[in-house]
């Protein structure tokens, strides 16, 4: 009756060891494909968010010009706070020397550390933009016209 | 110490292998969420749009509204105050029942009347003598006017001076417009065998055509002398070296006879129309005040947009 015992602690113990073996198996095999899909994952989320700062930089653009010299225009861009459990960071930078055509060229840096991944966004506008810092946190930020200086212009600002 | 195994154990291995693989699936899920996160963010993206599209299609109506309200004053109040007046009771009425409609959607808005902008049209639509309503002869029909427009009169024969020059003699009927800068042009109409004109510029040189028949329509503004269809052009003082504002002057007024209509910018009268002893609202000669411009202000302001701006409405006149 004790070999009875005996065998079935030993299938304990193989079941265990299958499960961990497959558990194992799984994850290990998993683990590149779910850090590389993740990066992906943030990588396009970055491109998605930039895309809806360039919209809404338009927007803001668009309202300034209607409204003309003496209006006031202040918009709100509501982005998340973090993308795939990282913060990120936006930087407007300034293309309009590099590029012939009319108007003022930014691009539109997003950066996240943890997968480390940028997304770029060209943007066009009529107005100059700048960023206040210049590098800014992710989150929600606030495009407002200003008359800062003699000059119109857009500034983007964390909120 | 029995350790057999009973059919009903085994469940529990399997339940254990169970919870640890569905444990191992969620938190696959859980990193895999950002993925989902994003798809649902690219699909909620475009507020800013819509907040965008609410502000202009407010100012629109704005602009729509107020500029069929300005057409309306315009056709049934002549003076400045009450048109103003009228307007500004107009538009905070339209804003307020729109703004209880806007309210609605989450969207706050408001429209107010900051400034309006006057023309004025004077008129004498009936013959008689070119006096005011005071019969005065020497009277100022408008002063510090930026703009004149449109200035026509039919001139009659009758009661003009017969002379052949009017510089030798003092009774002829003129219009004086006199610039900012001091230096005046005339206009004198006489008879010298048919209606004529002589313009005195300001350089001090004359211009004469006619005689016309016995009547004659004289475009101020434009420059044209109608003698009997053939039309002669003359130098006009927007032509001559004269700097706005300016002042319009009739003198000998009672030596012509005819109508008239001119219109001009802004208020020409210090309080109403009515109260004025040149003019009146219904007898000739007669002035109608019009609203041209309104500089109206907006605002908007919902969750994400705040948007204020000053636009000017034109009567009539819509931007889209």
């Amino acid at each position: 009756m004790t070999d009875r015992g005996v065998s079935s602690v030993v299938s304990y113990v193989l079941v265990l060891g299958i499960v961990a073996l497959l558990t194992s198996t799984l994850v290990v095999g998993f683990a590149p494909f779910v850090t590389n899909q993740q990066h992906e994952t943030v990588h396009a989320t970055l491109q998605v968010l930039g895309n809806d700062i360039a919209g809404d930089i338009q927007s803001a653009d668009r309202l300034v010009t209607e409204a003309g010299d003496d209006g006031t225009v202040e918009l709100r861009s509501r982005l998340p706070d973090r993308v795939g459990g990282s913060t990120y960071e936006i930087e407007v930078l300034n293309r309009t020397g590099e590029i012939e055509h009319a108007g003022y060229h930014y691009d539109i840096e997003l950066r996240s550390t943890e997968p480390e991944t940028t997304a770029t966004v060209r943007v066009r506008t009529n107005q100059p933009l700048k960023g206040e810092p210049t590098v800014l946190e992710g989150g929600t930020l606030k495009i407002e016209r200003s008359h800062g200086g003699g000059e119109t212009k857009l500034v983007i600002q964390n909120v | 110490m029995e350790l057999s195994v009973s059919s009903d154990d085994r469940g529990q291995m399997i339940l254990i292998a169970a919870i640890g693989l569905a444990i191992l699936l969620t938190l696959l899920a859980l990193t895999l969420n950002t993925a989902v996160f994003g798809e649902i963010h690219a699909a909620e993206s475009g507020e800013s749009l819509q907040a965008e599209r609410g502000a202009v299609q407010y100012q629109y109506s704005v602009d729509r509204g107020v500029s069929g309200l300005l057409v309306e004053l315009n056709r049934d109040h002549d003076e400045y105050e009450a048109l103003e007046r009228e307007l500004d009771d107009a538009i905070t009425a339209w804003s307020d029942l729109s703004g209880a409609e806007q309210i609605r959607d989450g969207e706050r808005t408001n429209a107010s009347l900051e400034r309006v902008t006057f023309e004025t049209h004077m008129v004498q639509d009936e013959p008689r003598a070119f006096t005011d309503r005071a019969e005065n002869t020497e009277w100022v029909i408008a002063e510090d006017v930026s703009e004149v427009r449109e200035f026509e009169m039919d001139v009659h024969e009758e009661e003009l001076v017969e002379t052949s020059d009017c510089s030798g003699v003092g009774g002829c009927f003129s219009l004086r417009v006199e610039g900012s800068d001091g230096a005046s042009w005339e206009l004198f109409v006489y008879d010298n065998g048919g209606v004529t004109v002589t313009i005195e510029l300001a350089s001090g040189d004359n211009e004469t055509y006619g005689p016309a028949g016995t009547s004659a329509q004289i475009d101020v503004t434009e420059g044209i002398f109608d003698v009997d269809g053939a039309e002669e052009a003359f130098t006009t003082f927007l032509d001559d070296d004269l700097e706005a504002p300016y002042t319009l002057t009739y003198t000998n007024a009672d030596n012509a006879e005819g109508t008239y209509g001119l219109t001009v910018d802004g208020k020409i009268v210090e309080e109403t129309i009515a109260d004025d002893e040149r003019y009146d609202v219904d007898e000739s000669p007669k002035i109608s005040a019009r609203i041209v411009a309104a500089d109206v202000r907006v605002r908007y302001a919902s969750a994400d947009l705040t948007y204020e701006t000053e636009m000017e409405v034109v009567p009539g006149e819509t931007d889209d």
